[in-house]
């Protein structure tokens, strides 16, 4: 284990560090709290290597405090059982994206109709899994609204689900209703495939509704990460994807939109995608007067999808961030394109596609990466 | 503890002590009609002192009474125009409103079916109106309401108290659920609001569900996947119906800690007769459509249990029926076939699901019972003994196929469906059917040009007779406008498809 990510050192005990790993079709996020606790956002392969599990290996982590289960596309799930079961690794608590049951329960159909599908397999296993875990009360279906979580009371770190909203969980959970009780068959299996890619036209589910989104805050350092999970436009109304996640925070009594604002990092959604960019969001992590801003990029590249698109790295630069690319090799003239200049000056600790970030109590920043992953300034 | 929270539960209380009165359940499902219809008349025959009442009712409960619903409306008319007020309530009409209102498009198929539920509607808004048939309502905005202004639940049902903050927004049987996700903290108030104000009407009560479901315990999931074949109220006193509650599982056993989750949650809702309790019917929906997408076989394994469990004790007209829906659902055939008693709607349930498992001798053998002993008019029943013939041997039952399909269409006659097959399976055998087909063409012309010309089309590839499918989209060359032509039409389909 640790092969990909032998020579990254052990992260501080007083600093919050943030590991993300992408292998341009997965995508894993690790974030090391300061003092103690460790939270995991989906899981991330690399052909048939288990990138989350050799970078927490590689971190010597053997307790994941939380677990968080975006969404049920393979490319944040691939690796889930694995995980899971990893007898070396303790799970304590997870949330899961709504509707999960569902979703199991569709692959569960679909699978005895094709049962040498490897995909629905692995989908169907990583459901299943989840499902034993809350079984065992140990998993939440989570939403925008879920709440907060810390370690414990003391705990200086804040987790906070920010979507799907309650429009999105309706118009999804409606859509897989829809799709469960839909008669068995080729139909079934073709619209199955439009859901999970976001194409349903009967269904009317825009792309990605259910995925998770979360901040996470450590108050006495000034530092929050914004992490965006798959989370898109929705349907263009006020209550769905971005535009909801915006609606529902300014209702909120306390800090509303604060939880977005000056974030220190962004793990940019749907691997930055054009329609996951919600302009007025971005206006919301980024301050000039506030210190920089890194954007941390998870690439994807499969059949004709190639992301990030040309047009958001056109939009980050105008925003002055930084830009973090996990994993560059495919990326390098699209991010050239966008005028975005090469920063040699991070250190280049190990062989992985990894970008890790880390702040102290003062709210310093330092960054180190893999041989895979580039950083890009402006 | 909320404010809104608060009278919530104490709505909750009122819909479990509920009303005493309750009869009769409907629960969305095909056989609806008839069944509903046989109970009314039993129930008739219990209560009401009219002799010459009785005697019509008693032939609607009578296994040589009248066996198809056309044979059976007359005296079903005559049971509710002569029955008193409140002789029976019914519980739910909304059920059978949603399956007869239908959202789907238009199919030729459920024609038949369509039209009986519609006259056994039809038949119902009288004997509601003036009181006969009370009504119990669970939904806030159902389709009745639009035929029976009358029928405007609800307000004098015990189950709703309007001082009840979503009274008019969420109906009884979700009311649990809601309950349940405010006092977990799966929901919060606001986001309720959030979800009212968007107007989203009836579909809310199933959301809730779904929420409510989406945060069950997998052990309270695969109880109420094993409670949700059971139809109507049921004991719970050391038993939940034929399921015994034990304090471990055990094979086909419940255990009590799912049912206090299942009650609490408001899978389960207790009834005012003392130890009863029913799914309600959202639920038993939502769970039921889940666990036959699960796992299909298990679900018939627990209808089979049910069934072995009732089949001796089936003296009363409503065990006969659930014993006989246990026996379909579990595909125990022979056992389906020997307790068919007043009708064939289950029967046709059960070839369904042969069909659908490429039982189709057997599907086409329960077509011809269902001819042979309940109603030889019945056009579905015929279609379907001739469609699943073709696909176990075209060739050895041709002349029982022919047949079929020309009684099916001799007694609907304006189905462009049947007609298609039939002028279709024609074709495959090698007739000229080209000016039959012109002649017709234009009857379907408005309505089911598609179908008609799609059957036809299979039948001459099916036949080799390519030359002869061109030369008809030659002809009528929109005809490529409709998807499923074009996909016919397109090489090689002859070897790709059964269908």
């Amino acid at each position: 284990m640790g092969a990909p990510f032998k020579g990254l050192s052990l992260p501080a005990r007083d600093r919050l560090s943030l590991y993300v790993v992408g292998s341009s079709f997965g995508e894993s996020v690790v974030i090391v709290l300061p003092r103690s606790g460790v939270v995991v956002v989906d899981t991330c392969m690399d052909r048939d290597e288990h990138l989350t599990l050799a970078l927490l290996g590689a971190l010597e982590i053997d307790r994941i405090d939380l677990l968080l289960v975006t969404h049920s596309d393979l490319d944040h799930v691939r690796g889930l059982p694995a995980l899971l079961d990893a007898r070396d690794i303790e799970i304590a608590e997870a949330w899961r994206f709504p509707g999960a049951a569902d979703v199991r329960t569709l692959a569960a159909r679909w699978l005895r109709g094709n049962p040498a599908d490897r995909r629905l397999q692995e989908l169907h296993q990583a459901m299943s899994r989840l499902d034993a875990l809350a079984g065992e009360n140990r998993c939440a279906d989570a939403r925008g609204d879920t709440g907060s979580w810390r370690l414990t009371e003391r705990s200086p770190v804040i987790v906070t689900c920010l979507a799907p909203s309650q429009h999105d969980l309706l118009l999804s959970r409606s859509a897989l209703d829809k799709l469960i009780r839909m008669e068995s068959g080729p139909q079934l299996a073709d619209e199955m495939l439009r859901f999970l890619k976001g194409k349903s036209k009967e269904n009317g589910v825009p792309p990605n509704v259910l995925s998770l989104a979360a901040t996470i805050e450590w108050h006495a350092a000034d530092v929050r990460l914004v992490l965006g999970g798959d989370v898109e436009r929705g349907d263009g109304s006020e209550h769905s994807g971005w535009r909801g996640i915006l609606t529902t925070l300014a209702r909120r009594k306390t800090l509303g939109r604060g939880l977005l604002r000056h974030a220190r990092a962004v793990k940019v959604a749907h691997h930055g995608s054009l329609g996951a960019l919600e302009r007025e969001a971005w206006d919301e992590h980024v301050r000039a007067d506030a210190g920089e801003t890194w954007a941390v990029i998870a690439p994807f590249r499969h059949g004709n999808v190639n992301l990030p698109d040309a047009e958001v790295l056109r939009d980050l630069h105008g925003r002055a961030v930084r830009l973090a690319i996990c994993d560059a090799s495919r990326t390098a003239s699209r991010v050239r394109a966008a005028r975005w200049k090469r920063d040699s000056s991070v250190e280049e600790v190990c062989a992985g596609p990894v970008v890790a970030l880390s702040w102290g109590a003062d709210g310093a920043c330092s960054a180190i990466r893999g041989k895979r992953a580039m950083i890009y300034n402006v | 503890m909320p404010r809104k929270l608060k009278k919530l539960k104490k709505t909750a209380r009122r819909v479990e002590r509920g009303d005493p009165r309750v009869v009769l359940e409907a629960f969305g499902e095909p056989d609806d009609h008839l069944r509903l219809s046989t109970l009314i008349a039993d129930a008739v025959t219990k209560v009401v002192d009219s002799a010459e009442l009785r005697g019509v009712a008693r032939r609607l409960t009578d296994e040589r009474g009248p066996r198809s619903w056309r044979d059976r409306r007359a005296d079903f008319q005559g049971v509710v125009s002569l029955m008193p007020s409140d002789t029976i309530v019914l519980r739910d009409p909304d059920a059978f409103a949603e399956a007869y209102v239908s959202d789907r498009v238009w199919d030729w198929d459920d024609a038949m079916l369509w039209r009986e539920r519609s006259e056994f509607f039809d038949d119902l808004l009288g004997p509601i109106a003036r009181g006969a048939i009370g009504l119990e309502r669970t939904a806030p905005d159902p389709h009745l309401s639009k035929r029976l202004a009358s029928a405007r639940v609800s307000e004098k049902s015990p189950r709703v108290d309007l001082q009840d903050p979503y009274a008019s927004s969420v109906g009884p049987d979700a009311r649990g659920a809601l309950g349940w996700l405010l006092d977990r903290g799966y929901l919060s108030e606001p986001a309720i609001d959030e979800l009212i104000d968007e107007g989203v009407g009836p579909v809310l009560d199933r959301h809730f569900i779904l929420v409510a479901y989406d945060h069950l315990s997998p052990v309270a999931r695969a109880a109420v996947y094993r409670i949700a074949v059971l139809r109507g109220e049921q004991v719970l006193n050391g038993t939940i119906g034929p399921f015994p509650v034990r304090s471990k599982s055990a094979a086909h056993a419940v255990t009590s800690a799912q049912v206090e989750e299942l009650l609490s949650c408001g899978f389960l809702q207790r009834m005012p007769a003392e130890g009863s309790v029913r799914i309600p019917r959202v639920v038993r929906d939502v769970v039921l459509a889940r666990a036959e997408a699960e796992d299909p076989d298990a679900v018939e394994k627990d209808h089979q249990w049910v069934f072995k469990q009732l089949q001796d004790q089936a003296a009363q007209v409503r065990q006969m029926i659930e014993c006989h829906h246990h026996a379909v659902h579990g595909l125990l055939i022979d056992e389906a076939v020997d307790t068919a008693r007043f009708y064939a709607t289950d029967l046709r349930e059960l070839a369904i699901r042969l069909s659908r498992k490429n039982r189709w001798r057997e599907a086409a053998s329960v077509y011809r019972k269902i001819v042979e002993d309940f109603d030889p008019e019945d056009a579905y029943a015929w279609e379907y003994r001739g469609y699943n013939l073709v696909r176990d041997n075209p060739g050895k039952h041709s002349d029982e196929i022919l047949n079929a399909y020309k009684r099916a269409f001799e007694i609907d006659s304006t189905n462009p469906l049947y007609h298609g097959r039939l002028l279709g399976f024609r074709a495959r055998g090698g007739e000229n059917i080209r000016a039959e087909f012109e002649s017709s063409f234009g009857r379907y012309a408005w309505w089911g040009v598609d179908r008609f010309a799609s059957e036809v089309l299979k039948g001459l590839k099916r036949g080799g007779r390519d030359h002869m499918a061109k030369q008809l989209i030659h002809a009528h060359p929109s005809l490529l406008k409709h998807p499923e032509v074009r996909h016919i039409m397109e090489d090689g389909w002859a070897h790709r498809s059964r269908d």
